[in-house]
């Protein structure tokens, strides 16, 4: 006997067994997501950059090195409005994969104008959460396509596991490149740099920055040094532990809403992320409830009534950009921002320390 | 179990895709997409002081009349977050946008929407400030180190 059969069956439980979760918990699971991002589309505008000069254009090596410029208006009318389409699809579970990978690829291709302007927002985890749990098969139950028999009822849940090991991933490289960028350094405090370089520089103002610009604490904003790479380094670890990884969502919603309070850097969509991690497992009771609701009033109605909410939904949508042609919330959205990631947040949070994520 | 065995293998090829590609940023331009948070790495910390570039423009009407906006109220549409990075990139003196004649239009008529209840402009002054930050002192202390402007006729 050798080791290597051990180590091949710990690879394989770790990757399709480490999460379980039912066909109708990933159903509610899909539908918090593409609700989560119907009401961030809404008050988003994919538009504004055709309004630019080809000078503005800098786009990153990838994606972007296929345009010269910005495209014009209504193709980027056309892609948001079949993204808001392709989330109103993962949203009733209609043709949930195709709807899933288009979602996924229509965010990467609007993204990229709004990043060519030179700065990526890091919201890449949230982007490819489709397309990865696509492979899951998350339209199994609570579906359009499950009423018409047009998926299988088994799921996968080895990409959650992926999903897993892109969160430990990403924020492991923010940390490595802190680690040997000197943020350990105690001559002075890179948090402290960059909180003032946001605060007067980007002309960002997060709910406590002027309270946060009176400390003269240097060993805080030293140990805020630490903590941040210390968790950043520590969350590809975690990857390989279901309670570490628990846990380290949570400690990533937390820091999350630090940074949302002091810098006004707003990453709620995360809040949709992690969420993938609750522990399903012990949440049986709950899940079946809102599952048996959804199944009621959602999935066992004629589909004149899903056509109408999306119809209304295009509908709102167009009044709010009628009445607010341009910029609306593009900066004002700090309050509303704060207040749904808090509230998000402490749901999620209320949830772990109730359930106690464990093995 | 064959689609088991190609999993496996999707995982094991992973890890040097995900290394490979921190590597690409580490040492080049951050490609997008890619499976990267914020680094922040390379901040040159120095001592409790920082430098940072800010931008002004005075707007000038046919009367002589002025105005003078911020980064913020010149590009009012643009995500705030790319507004410091696209303004230092274009507006930089050295940079061949400002000689071009079509961006100076393209800037008239940026000027006229976002202004549309104004008089027709008729010429902008960059104006470009190196403001040094001392970070050892609350409030913290901002200085002016250098301020150069040039002036743009817009057509």
């Amino acid at each position: 006997m050798t080791a290597r059969p051990h180590i091949a069956d710990r690879f394989d439980r770790w990757i399709f067994t480490s999460w379980q979760v039912s066909a109708p918990q990933l159903g509610i699971f899909r539908i918090f997501f593409a609700l989560f991002n119907l009401v961030f589309l809404f008050q988003f505008d994919f538009t504004w950059p055709s309004a630019y000069h080809e000078h503005f254009y800098a786009a990153a090596p990838g994606i972007g090195s296929l345009f010269g410029g910005f495209p014009p208006a209504w193709l980027l009318w056309t892609g948001q409005a079949l993204l808001m389409l392709s989330a109103l699809g993962m949203l009733f579970g209609c043709y949930t994969r195709l709807a899933s990978v288009l979602h996924t690829l229509l965010l990467l291709f609007l993204f990229n104008f709004v990043f060519a302007f030179g700065n990526i927002y890091h919201i890449i985890l949230w982007v490819l959460l489709p397309a990865v749990m696509s492979l899951s098969n998350w339209g199994a139950a609570l579906s359009l396509d499950a009423r018409a028999e047009r998926s299988s009822a088994a799921v996968q849940t080895w990409p959650i596991t992926l999903m897993a090991v892109l969160i430990g991933f990403a924020f492991f490289t923010s940390g490595l490149a802190k680690l040997t960028g000197g943020w350990l350094s105690v001559e002075a405090s890179a948090v402290e740099q960059y909180f003032f370089n946001t605060i007067l520089g980007v002309g960002r103002d997060g709910l406590l920055s002027d309270w946060v610009m009176t400390w003269n604490a240097p060993l805080l904003w030293e140990m805020l040094d630490w903590m941040t790479v210390l968790f950043e380094c520590g969350f590809l670890l975690a990857v390989f532990s279901r309670r570490w990884f628990r846990w380290f969502c949570f400690f990533g919603l937390c820091f999350h809403i630090g940074i949302l309070l002091i810098l006004d850097i707003s990453f709620s969509i995360h809040v949709a992320v992690f969420a993938l991690f609750i522990p399903w497992e012990k949440m049986g009771t709950q899940t079946a409830h809102i599952s048996n609701f959804l199944q009621q009033y959602l999935f066992s109605r004629p589909p004149a009534l899903h056509i109408g909410l999306a119809a209304a939904y295009f509908g709102a949508y167009l009044l709010v950009r009628t009445l607010w042609p341009a910029g609306y919330l593009v900066d004002g959205g700090t309050w509303i921002d704060t207040g749904a990631f808090l509230l998000a947040s402490g749901y999620c949070g209320y949830w772990w320390l109730k359930i106690r994520p464990g093995s | 179990m064959r689609n088991r065995k190609s999993i496996r293998i999707g995982f094991l090829l992973l890890f040097p895709l995900l290394i490979g590609q921190m590597l690409l940023s580490f040492y080049g331009r951050e490609p997008y997409p890619a499976i990267m948070m914020p680094r922040f790495g390379a901040q040159a910390v120095q001592s409790g002081q920082y430098d940072y570039v800010r931008y002004q423009f005075e707007l000038r009407d046919a009367q002589g009349d002025k105005r003078m906006l911020d980064h913020h109220a010149f590009f009012p549409d643009m995500h705030l977050p790319q507004r410091q990075r696209a303004v230092r990139r274009v507006f930089a003196p050295e940079v061949t946008a400002l000689r071009d004649a079509d961006f100076v239009k393209w800037l008239a008529g940026h000027l006229a929407r976002i202004q549309p209840h104004d008089p027709a402009w008729k010429a902008v002054t960059v104006i470009r400030q190196q403001v040094r930050v001392d970070m050892r002192v609350r409030p913290v202390r901002k200085t002016v180190l250098d301020t150069e402007s040039y002036a743009l006729d817009l057509p």
